[in-house]
């Protein structure tokens, strides 16, 4: 089932000069994908999760999101649908900063829905993070780690069917960066697509799907179906 | 996510406590004016309600103030001739005179109510001032070992107080009226000048006549169709050494004179009110902007414009409530000595401090509050609202 398709888009930036980090990239993402962006730093990775996320407005080009092209959505509809179909882990960590980290997941969790959280499966996602004593801890009393294990954990609870990760592995230990492509992988058996932008390869080789952008272009590496 | 706004505020504390105490200073300002506004409007128009007389007359002018003997329960030893009430009735025109004799308790002492205090002797026989409070409780004349005391006299019926040395007996307290009667203390008039007569600090004052030939103030009501204006042209012009004066006018005159102080007071109030939306636009400006990224996060995830306007709308209006609760006590609490302080400055009626205006207020003060914090964070929430969330997200990271 198709979750996200991008044709044609592109994407420039004026800052002193002008970059064109996107240059008609098509993409289609599918149910149960799990694709990697690869490219070196600055190169547009994190420009291309926002405007699949729709949260940046592509200059040329169309973007389907559900099927649905975002272009001719209200900005309700678009929040709607970011709410309950697109987990986002930014570059940088970032979380609710008045909220615990409990009460962050619980809060995104119930987002767009009239639903009450369910503790049980929040406080089983901190425990597989490594975070269920940290539980009660605000953001800023958290290490860098812990915040990001805590974004993935916030992009994770809602079981969208997007997950748009960008380097999610950063300040993550082996260990700790294992068990998040592995939770990728878990999410994606469950009918989630996860798109993960990294600069470290030693993560990406987990994508079935692995593409490089550079130069604006978005070029497949290894095609690998499982 | 009104949980997400009050964690918003507490967990931003310092802040958030110097926007409360803001808003709390710039309301207690604003409930206090108020409440003293609204008690000197509530004396004046109890003044004018009660008062029963149409005119009263007084010692000539340079002896006597007729605002001091209205509004105020000042001890004031002035005194005319008893027979004046006489010859006042030959001008026609009046309905009813009421002589009133005034002296004084003396400060302190062991005998003596703790205080100086004003004495006044009715005549049970011509009185209509008291009147209608002794019909409407049942009470005859006074004895001659009782008294009624105004509403501001802190001793309660049935006590037994003593006034010169001498044992009184407490048997009804008048309702306010916001006049000078209000601190005063009621005795029949024989008692009040045998009182007078031994107090030996007054001896002076009795040299031409004893005080059985005096009084003090003569309370005309006038007859109907007659004119108030012409009555007192006519006794002010006639010889007699008195002043008489309107007490509708004087209350005019005083309402006048409140009314002009009142706009400026609240020009004063106005202008402070602005100067707090400006400061309070300034700090809800600055709290939005460097919760720019946060903002940007919670679009993100899936909050909406109005939401995020609503969040930021409501930790203004919780800080605005807390503001609006802490300026409105602070008002309740300071409104009596700063009452007290401009009573002995200016010659005021009061009308009486109740609860129902302690919670008028506090209405004031707390819908006053949240009006303040909604003017002064619609903008920046508004502005908060519309960011982009990607833009809000990476530059606020950046700023």
């Amino acid at each position: 089932m198709e979750i996200c398709r991008l044709e044609n888009v592109s994407k420039s930036y004026f800052t002193g000069e002008k970059l064109s980090p996107l240059q008609n990239i098509n993409l289609l993402i599918k149910a149960g994908d799990f694709v990697s962006i690869e490219g070196s730093s600055g190169i547009g990775k994190s420009t291309l999760l926002h405007v699949m996320g729709s949260l940046l407005k592509a200059d040329a080009g169309k973007l389907y999101l559900d099927q649905r092209e975002v272009s001719l959505m209200t900005d309700r509809q678009l929040t709607d649908l970011r709410a309950a179909e697109i987990g986002f882990i930014f570059q940088e960590p970032r979380l609710i900063q008045a909220l615990t980290l409990q009460e962050n997941l619980e809060f995104t969790k119930t987002l767009g829905t009239k639903r009450k959280s369910n503790a049980k499966e929040v406080l089983s996602l901190l425990d597989r993070l490594g975070l269920s004593e940290r539980k009660d801890f605000l953001p800023y009393q958290l290490s860098g780690g812990q915040r990001r294990r805590a974004m993935v954990a916030g992009a994770l609870i809602k079981r969208p069917a997007l997950i748009l990760a960008d380097e999610p592995t950063n300040d993550l230990d082996d260990f700790w960066a294992h068990e998040i492509i592995q939770l990728f992988l878990e999410a994606r058996q469950q009918g989630s697509a996860v798109v993960m932008a990294t600069h470290n390869q030693q993560w990406t080789k987990a994508a079935p799907f692995r593409y490089r952008l550079e130069d604006g272009e978005l070029s497949p590496v290894q095609v690998q179906q499982q | 996510m009104w949980y997400l706004a009050w964690r918003n505020t507490v967990r931003r504390r310092s802040q958030s406590v110097f926007t409360v105490i803001i808003t709390g200073l710039t309301i207690s300002v604003l409930v206090m004016v108020c409440l003293i506004f609204l008690m000197v409007q509530e004396g004046l128009e109890l003044s004018t309600q009660r008062l029963g007389a149409d005119v009263i007359v007084l010692p000539d002018q340079a002896r006597a103030n007729a605002y001091q003997t209205l509004f105020t329960a000042d001890p004031a030893n002035i005194y005319m001739p008893a027979s004046i009430a006489g010859e006042l009735l030959k001008i026609g025109g009046i309905a009813a005179a009421s002589p009133q004799f005034f002296t004084q308790t003396l400060d302190g002492g062991c005998c003596s109510y703790g205080e100086e205090i004003r004495l006044v002797g009715y005549d049970e026989k011509t009185d209509f001032i008291l009147q209608p409070y002794f019909n409407e409780r049942n009470i005859g004349a006074l004895k001659d070992n009782e008294v009624i005391v105004g509403s501001k006299v802190e001793v309660k019926p049935g006590h037994v107080v003593a006034l010169l040395g001498k044992p009184f007996t407490v048997v009804g307290t008048l309702y306010p009226t916001g006049s000078g009667m209000d601190g005063t203390i009621f005795i029949n008039i024989d008692v009040a000048r045998k009182l007078a007569g031994d107090i030996p600090e007054l001896q002076h004052l009795w040299k031409d006549a004893g005080p059985d030939d005096l009084v003090s103030s003569l309370f005309i009501k006038t007859q109907n169709g007659v004119s108030t204006e012409r009555l007192i042209a006519s006794i002010n012009q006639s010889g007699l050494g008195v002043q008489a004066v309107a007490t509708r006018a004087t209350i005019n005159n005083m309402k006048s004179q409140m009314d002009t102080v009142s706009k400026i007071i609240f020009a004063l109030c106005s202008a402070s009110l602005v100067i707090a939306v400006l400061a309070l636009v300034g700090r809800f400006n600055s709290l939005a902007r460097e919760r720019k990224s946060e903002i940007g996060l919670l679009r993100a995830i899936g909050v909406h414009k109005k939401q995020v306007f609503l969040l930021l709308l409501s930790e203004a209006w919780i800080m605005a409530l807390a503001g609006g609760l802490i300026g409105s006590l602070l008002a309740c609490i300071g409104v009596t000595p700063v009452l007290n302080i401009l009573e002995d400055t200016f010659v005021l009626p009061t009308g009486m401090w109740t609860l129902t205006l302690a919670l008028k207020g506090a209405g004031v003060g707390i819908v006053t509050a949240l009006l303040l914090g909604s003017w002064a964070s619609i903008y920046p929430a508004w502005k908060s609202a519309g960011l982009d969330p990607q833009e809000a997200i990476t530059r606020g990271a950046l700023e």
